[in-house]
């Protein structure tokens, strides 16, 4: 299996800390960031599969970053949310910027790698289908 | 004239028929160059557009052949020509070819209506569905294309207006053809409207100041620019003749003419080019005209011809200029021969010519100069025996007055001109009278006397008069006066002559003697002042007298306790009032010590030694009643001096403070109340700040935890990497008892202010509850805390509650602020090291000047209701006034606020 790309945006270093523990049998390469500001600039440079975001940060917070990637269903990229607090305006926001998952901290390390894996599944599943059409329609011009 | 000018005119004349010559000749060749491209340019912009256009419709052209060429449109015309098929069968394959045209439709064209016609002309279908089998009218723009594309030509229209879409368009057809069958059989035709528009866009994104008008060969127009589009299929006469012309003689062309279907007639230059076509479309014969107002294109043109212009004109100045110059040299010693042959005969005899040219003008000018040199001696030898007397007369520093027999002036000397203001000529030959003064008569008879009738007669008597004292009139009028001595000429027959007189100005004179006499009137004066002084002081003392009537009347009804004791504190006088607060009978005090009023106490001492220093005290102080209880009272006492300034009683003066005190008690409780209330408040306000804090760790350390428990589990525990991982998590556990063990601290009330607090430690403290919310708001925090920082002494907890609250207001002033907001902290010690020197200083919102001074009034808020209290600020003013401290703000609208604080050491 390719090694996937995991983007994680926090401003508190322990966060990042501790949910690197927790991917680490995944087998995932994970990149960090310590705002929105720097996030974004990995976040084109790598393209991660996946990004985990905290919403509160100095310099650029995340729902602005949010703003900035314009989620679509059929990017590459997907989002998972981990904050601390989350009013319910945050999370229906967060939701309607294309958000996959929302998860508060402390989180439990079982549901954030079962979202991380589905997330990533979700999008491996995407590809795949995508080459089944070209290939179609590649059969359909000859 | 003047040989200079002579000079100058022959040459500018030169200058001004030359060079305007050859400017004229220079823009008359390169402007017929610059108009013939700017024409050509305009031509090939033309065909430019025109091939644009051709472009455009080539597309369509292969467009609707790859439409044709599709195979299920084939294979089904092919099926459906055969009309033995079931109708459902048929419905399938008019809708499979339906399908086809769809995709086709949205790259190719752009088409208005796409359509498929079979081989009998009916059409099978098209995306407009009431055509759907309909046969083709006979009269229609369709039949054509349909006959054209069953013979096999690809065909297209001019412009037309089928009834079936009502707008221009033009109309695309190609053959449908079986490609594997011998002699390629025709199935049918596809049929296409193309999208008029896309080529009138071609003509509207063209400039503005350009009028493109697109007609075809009968002379229609068929497009124009924008404003111009309802004349669209209007026929005109002149292009019909431009169309017919342009085919006999060639094929594009430009002529400027006058405009005469635009409103304003401007000339234009008007370029057309004949459509020729793009490969395989050949066009159907169109024109396209292009107009330019001729001023718009041949502005270059102008513009050179005004560049030259200037050219020539700075050319010709520049030669006039330099001209001008040598002519100035070469006549220059001329004119100035000229100027001193004019000096000398107007009588000025030290004329003489600079000419220093060794020319012939020179050898003039030297001999010249040697004969102005001659007559000078001759003319100064003349002058000089006469000035000896006249300088004499000249030198005097008295006024010389001579007169005629008539009584006219005849001559005066240069001081009696200076003195009277006049100029010689003024006087000379004018009657005396006008510088004498004749009008008050009592005053100065003797001028009368001397001169005005009988007095010139005497003086003619008496022959001569000295020292007279008389008054003279200058020029302007003003009055000077003098010495008058005069004495008259007689010739040896006793004949008068004339009458000299001399004036010496005495206005100094005049002058001390006024002075002396205001002199003797100011003693006089001063003699009356004494006089009414006195009389005051007498008044004085009666109202004294009055004064200490109403002073002992004030005394016995004042409000306040007042007691007077000899200098042995032996009571002499008390009021009622004294009386009445002590509970003393009338009479009773007097006689008694005054120490009978104070308990013994302290305060007391130092009231004593204060009295031994300095004579008077004021203060707090308790004081006994006659039934021993005691009372706080406010006391001040003096020493009552004689007017020599020994001290002969004592006086005391008593108010009753036992209200007051109890007042300032109630105002603490109060005060220490609302410090908790906005503690609370400010809790709440931090809260989400400090949840954040704590959260952080926290989930570091469930994290650790669980990792911890799964590796257990699955036996995969890497022991080195635990121990690590255990450090910092127990930091973490650090962090989060850091936060709870303050927050215990802060919420407590205690209201102790003897604490030794280091300034250091509060801040950090404040900023361990607040510093999250500082750096989530992106607000650059500076801290500048001096080292070495002296201690105060008061209480931690409600000092931290002042950096709370300031810290606040500025987070709060700067939460609109767009980009670089900061916050300083500084903290230093004055030099004396006696007091401790905090400000809070932010670059928000600032305060408005009419606040400034409400801004620690308890309740005032600028904040929205429920946002602010208003209580902030006030509470730090009480907390910082009960640590003997003081605080100022500075502020200025929309730069900032700064609060500065200051709080004694602990020394
Ligand atoms: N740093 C500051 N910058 C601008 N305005 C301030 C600042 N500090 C205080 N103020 C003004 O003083 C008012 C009173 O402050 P405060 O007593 O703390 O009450 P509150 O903050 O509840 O309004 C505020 O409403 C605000 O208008
Ligand atoms: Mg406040």
């Amino acid at each position: 299996m390719s090694e996937h790309k995991i983007l994680v945006i926090d401003d508190e270093p322990m966060v990042i800390e501790a949910v690197r523990k927790a991917l680490k049998r995944e087998g995932y390469e994970i990149l960090s960031a310590c705002n929105g500001e720097e996030g974004l600039r990995l976040y084109f440079e790598h393209q991660p599969v996946l990004v985990i975001l905290d919403l509160r940060m100095p310099v650029m917070d995340g729902l602005q970053f949010l703003d900035y990637i314009k989620l679509k269903p059929l990017d590459r990229s997907s989002v998972i949310v981990l904050t601390g607090h989350g009013s319910d305006y945050e999370i229906e926001q967060c939701f309607r910027k294309g958000v996959s998952a929302f998860i508060r901290k402390p989180f439990n390390i079982y549901e954030l790698i079962g979202q991380v894996r589905s997330c990533i599944a979700l999008k491996d599943m995407k590809e795949i289908i995508f080459d089944l059409i070209r290939a179609s329609f590649a059969e359909a011009e000859k | 004239m003047k040989f200079s000018t002579k000079f100058i005119f022959s040459i500018v004349a030169v200058t001004i028929i030359a060079a305007p010559l050859s400017g004229f000749v220079v823009f008359y060749s390169a402007s017929a160059l610059l108009r013939e491209n700017l024409i050509h340019n305009q031509l090939e912009f033309t065909q430019h557009t025109m091939d644009g256009i051709d472009r455009i419709l080539y597309n369509a052209y292969v467009g609707i052949q790859i439409v044709a060429s599709s195979n299920t449109i084939k294979e089904r015309l092919e099926i459906l020509n055969k009309k033995d098929i079931a109708d459902e069968l048929a419905a399938r394959y008019k809708k499979e070819i339906l399908m086809r045209l769809e995709k086709y439709f949205s790259f190719t064209g752009p088409w208005n209506l796409l359509f498929a016609v079979d081989k009998d002309g009916m059409i099978v279908t098209s995306d407009t569905e009431q055509e759907i089998g309909t046969r083709l009218n006979d009269e229609s723009d369709n039949k054509l294309a349909y006959e054209a594309a069953m013979r096999g030509e690809i065909y297209y229209s001019d412009l037309v207006i089928p009834k079936s879409i009502g707008k221009p368009t033009i109309i695309f057809a190609a053959p449908v053809r079986n490609e594997e069958k011998f002699g390629r059989p025709i199935l049918g035709a596809v049929v296409g409207y193309f999208v008029w528009h896309t080529v009138l866009q071609m003509i509207d994104e063209a400039d503005p100041v350009l009028r493109l008008h697109l007609f075809n060969r009968d002379g229609i127009i068929i497009g124009d620019r924008p404003e111009h589009r309802n004349r669209i299929l209007q026929q005109r006469l002149g292009y019909l003749n431009l169309v017919k012309k342009a085919f006999r003689e060639k094929p594009s062309g430009s002529s400027i003419y006058t405009d005469a279907h635009e409103a304003d007639k401007t000339s234009v230059l008007g370029s057309y080019v004949l459509q020729r076509g793009f490969l395989g479309y050949r066009g159907s014969g169109w024109g396209l005209l292009v107009e330019i107002p001729l001023d718009v294109i041949f502005a270059p043109v102008h513009q050179m011809a005004r560049n030259i212009a200037i050219v020539v004109m700075l050319v010709m100045g520049l030669i006039a200029g330099i001209f001008n110059f040598i002519s100035k040299k070469l006549t220059a010693p001329i004119a100035a021969l000229t100027k001193t042959t004019q000096a000398l005969g107007r009588g000025d005899f030290n004329a003489r010519a600079e000419v220093t040219t060794q020319d012939e003008i020179g050898v003039l000018a030297e001999a010249f100069n040697k004969m102005a040199q001659d007559l000078q001696k001759l003319r100064n030898d003349l002058v000089s025996s006469k000035d000896y007397t006249e300088n004499i007369i000249k030198s005097m520093n008295e006024s010389l007055i001579v007169i005629n027999p008539e009584g006219d002036i005849e001559s005066v000397n240069q001081a009696a001109t200076d003195f009277l203001k006049y100029s010689k000529e003024e006087l000379i030959g004018r009657p005396v009278g006008i510088i004498f003064e004749e009008e008050e008569e009592e005053e100065e008879e003797e001028v009368f006397f001397v001169f005005k009738g009988k007095g010139l007669d005497e003086l003619i008597q008496e022959g001569n008069i000295s020292g007279a004292e008389t008054i003279l009139r200058t020029r302007q009028g003003g009055k000077v006066p003098v010495l008058l001595s005069g004495s008259v000429m007689r010739d040896e027959n006793g004949v008068i002559l004339g009458i000299v007189c001399v004036a010496s100005d005495i206005a100094e004179l005049k002058k001390a003697e006024a002075e002396l006499k205001q002199h003797r009137d100011h003693l006089e004066d001063l003699v009356k002042e004494r006089t009414t002084a006195l009389e005051k002081e007498i008044n004085e003392r009666k109202n004294a007298e009055q004064k200490i009537k109403i002073f002992s009347h004030a005394v016995t009804g004042a409000i306040d306790a007042i007691a007077i004791a000899d200098m042995q504190r032996i009571i002499t006088y008390v009021n009622p009032a004294m009386e009445e607060l002590y509970g003393y009978e009338e009479g009773e005090m007097i006689g008694k010590s005054t120490a009978v009023l104070n308990p013994v106490s302290e305060r007391v001492k130092e009231m004593e030694s204060a009295m031994i220093e300095t004579a008077r005290w004021a203060g707090e102080i308790l004081q006994q009643k006659k039934s021993g209880e005691t009372f706080p009272a406010l006391l001040s006492l003096s020493t009552v001096r004689d007017e020599k300034g020994r001290p002969i009683a004592m006086m005391d003066a008593v108010r009753d403070n036992t209200e007051r005190v109890h007042a300032e008690k109630e105002l603490r409780k109060k005060q220490a109340q609302l410090l908790q209330a906005s503690k609370m408040a400010s809790l709440g306000e931090i809260s989400t700040g400090i949840a954040h804090e704590i959260n952080q760790p926290l989930t570091y350390i469930s994290g650790f935890i669980q990792t911890l428990a799964r590796d257990i589990r699955e036996n995969l525990l890497d022991f080195e990497e635990v121990k690590a991982d255990l450090k910092t998590s127990l930091r973490q556990v650090g962090r989060i008892t850091d936060i709870i063990q303050h927050l215990r601290t802060f919420g407590r009330s205690n209201a102790k202010l003897t604490e030794l607090v280091c300034l250091k430690t509060v801040v950090n403290n404040t900023l361990l509850l607040m510093g999250e919310r500082i750096r989530l708001r992106n607000i650059a925090l500076i801290r500048n805390v001096e080292s070495h920082l002296p201690a105060v002494r008061g209480n931690s907890n409600q000092l931290e509650q002042v950096f709370i609250n300031l810290l606040q207001n500025a987070t709060e002033a700067l939460r609109n602020h767009i980009g670089n907001a900061e916050l300083r902290v500084d903290i230093s010690v004055s030099e004396d090291r006696k007091t401790v020197i905090i400000t809070i200083t932010d670059n928000g919102e600032g305060i408005e000047q009419n606040h400034l001074d409400k801004i620690f009034e308890p309740f005032f808020t600028t904040r929205e209701v429920g946002k602010g209290t208003g209580l902030g600020l006030s509470i730090v003013y009480g907390i910082i006034r009960e640590h003997r401290g003081t605080i100022t703000c500075k502020s200025e609208k929309n730069k900032g606020a700064a609060f500065t604080i200051t709080l004694p050491t602990k020394g």
